[in-house]
């Protein structure tokens, strides 16, 4: 559970930093980068607690 | 900027609050990585995203600012792995044991005032980003760039709100937003990433090799807004080293490294200096000209606003959690510092009375708008006592004087370390207000002049053979 925890954690710093990466080479929209800062955003808050507690 | 990582510190295991009055053990102490993660956490802060933007704002140039940030931030960590750690790894005491040490518990006193008045300030500036995510929900008017008041009845009612949340938290206990702290940490880091990259296509930049032309004519185009300082590469260098001067040169991270198993674990600071006092503040600095591009006439450096163009309700998330996680510990603080001066005051009522005035303070657009001379002035007043821990650490015995005076000779106050402190507050002012030196530029002079007072005045003020008895 807890590997489960910290793939997703990791994941969503992927996607928080990777789709507006992309926009910046031109591989996505505007719109399409916040989308993935929420997405991000929401995948770190909802899995980080679980795993980052019991450090 | 700032050492507003206090939450993340103090669940940590670099409790400031343990082995205040004996040496760490060796059993106790850290290794480097313990070191890194502080100081890469808490140096991305809110101030961020203050000083970035007025970095644009004072027309700095884009070489100017990349290049002069390198070299300072490099100083910086130089000053920590030289001069902070080597004490810090020797003594292994708090900043506060070793003043009481040198110049006795009225001392402590003294200094205690000077940083319970500065957190409030620096307290107040949290709350006040914190309140500026609000701005746009709310749709608030914006403070101009040279407002030094409130611009409306809406913004003076959001402030209070927010720090009176802040307050109540950090009076009565702020743990659970410690812990969310540290969990949002890394997030943190990786938003002001993300401000960088999302707001680059917004100034024109679609490939690498755009970068420099964008930077140098959209971004950092070198031209001062008005009221601002213009600033040239050594402003941009002496901030860079000494913004952060009461923690490295005035000694203040002296409670960080006494629990270094080594001395160049200072060189973990780069992490902090890197990370927060570089990237972060070039990103602030982007979402500042993207404002810029929209709309020229808007000169404000409110967060809030300049997050959300860019980064939507995530940028507005990162304002608030940003102000609000730091905000709580340095009010706390505030709080420690005024009742360390009289501990049967209650430590709540203490609290609640500094976050008063932090919301005060908070009121007051000015004090951000003037955050790069407001973060030399913090500092420029406690930087001198570092200098006389220097000097008693390196010189006292080589020119045949004793170290630790007042705790040898049982005194509960001893002058010379106040007069090189007033001495030096006085030096700067006159080299300010006389001579014209802007105060980015006083904190070295005013450092090397506090030693030399303070190794003067010990040559006046210490009797031969004095406290060698009660030493033995």
């Amino acid at each position: 559970m807890r590997a489960v925890a910290i793939c997703l954690s990791a994941l969503g710093l992927i996607v928080l930093l990777a789709l507006p990466a992309m926009q910046v080479g031109g591989l996505a929209s505007a719109e399409f980068a916040r989308w993935g800062i929420r997405i991000g955003t929401v995948l770190w808050f909802a899995t980080a607690p679980l795993w980052m507690r019991s450090r | 900027m700032s050492k507003n990582g206090e939450a993340r510190r103090r669940k940590s295991a670099f409790a400031a609050n343990e082995y205040e009055r004996e040496p760490v053990p060796e059993n106790k102490t850290k290794g480097l990585r313990s070191f890194v993660g502080l100081f890469a956490s808490e140096h991305v802060a809110a101030t961020e995203l203050l000083i970035g933007p007025l970095f644009v704002a004072a027309g700095v140039s884009a070489f100017d600012l990349l290049v002069g940030l390198l070299v300072g931030n490099l100083l910086a960590v130089l000053s920590w792995t030289l001069l902070t750690a080597p004490i810090a790894v020797k003594r292994r005491m708090t900043l506060y044991y070793q003043l009481e040490k040198i110049g006795g518990a009225g001392l402590i006193d003294v200094y205690n005032v000077a940083s319970g008045i500065l957190w409030c300030c620096l307290g107040g500036a949290f709350i006040y980003v914190s309140a500026t995510a609000l701005f746009v929900p709310l749709n608030l008017p914006e403070p101009r760039l040279t407002d030094w008041g409130p611009n409306s009845v809406g913004m003076v009612g959001v402030v209070l709100a927010v720090g009176a949340v802040i307050v109540y938290v950090a009076a009565k206990g702020y743990d659970a937003v410690a812990r969310f702290a540290n969990i949002a940490a890394p997030w943190m880091v990786m938003m002001f990433m993300v401000f960088g990259l999302a707001a680059l296509p917004e100034l024109g930049v679609r490939s690498p090799s755009e970068f420099w032309h964008v930077a140098d004519t959209v971004i950092w185009k070198g031209v001062a807004a008005e009221g601002a300082t213009k600033f040239t590469f050594w402003h941009v260098v002496c901030f860079a080293w000494f913004g952060n001067m009461a923690w490295h040169l005035g000694m203040g991270d002296l409670s960080i490294f006494r629990y270094a198993r080594k001395a160049r674990y200072g060189l973990a600071s780069a992490a902090g200096m890197y990370l927060g006092h570089y990237i972060a503040w070039i990103t602030a600095g982007l979402l500042y000209a993207v404002q810029l591009q929209q709309d020229p006439a808007n000169t404000s450096v409110v967060p809030g606003p300049m997050a959300s163009r860019v980064a939507g309700v995530a940028g507005i998330l990162l304002v608030i959690l940003a102000g609000w996680t730091t905000a709580n510990p340095v009010i706390y603080r505030a709080g420690l510092a005024f009742q360390a001066i009289r501990p049967r005051w209650s430590r709540v009522r203490v609290t609640f009375a500094a976050g008063v005035v932090a919301c005060v303070v908070a009121v007051f657009p000015g004090l951000c708008n003037r955050f790069l001379s407001v973060a030399m002035l913090y500092g420029l007043v406690l930087m001198p006592m570092g200098a006389v821990i220097f000097v008693d650490h390196y010189l006292m015995k080589r020119l045949g004087m004793q170290e630790f005076y007042a705790e040898k000779t049982g005194k509960r106050f001893y002058w010379p370390p106040l007069i090189a402190w007033l001495m030096s507050l006085l030096f700067c002012v006159g080299l300010k207000y006389l001579v014209g030196v802007q105060e980015f530029f006083l904190c070295l002079p005013g450092w090397i002049f506090s030693g030399v007072i303070y190794l003067v005045a010990c040559k006046m003020a210490q009797k031969p053979g004095a406290g060698e008895e009660m030493g033995k």
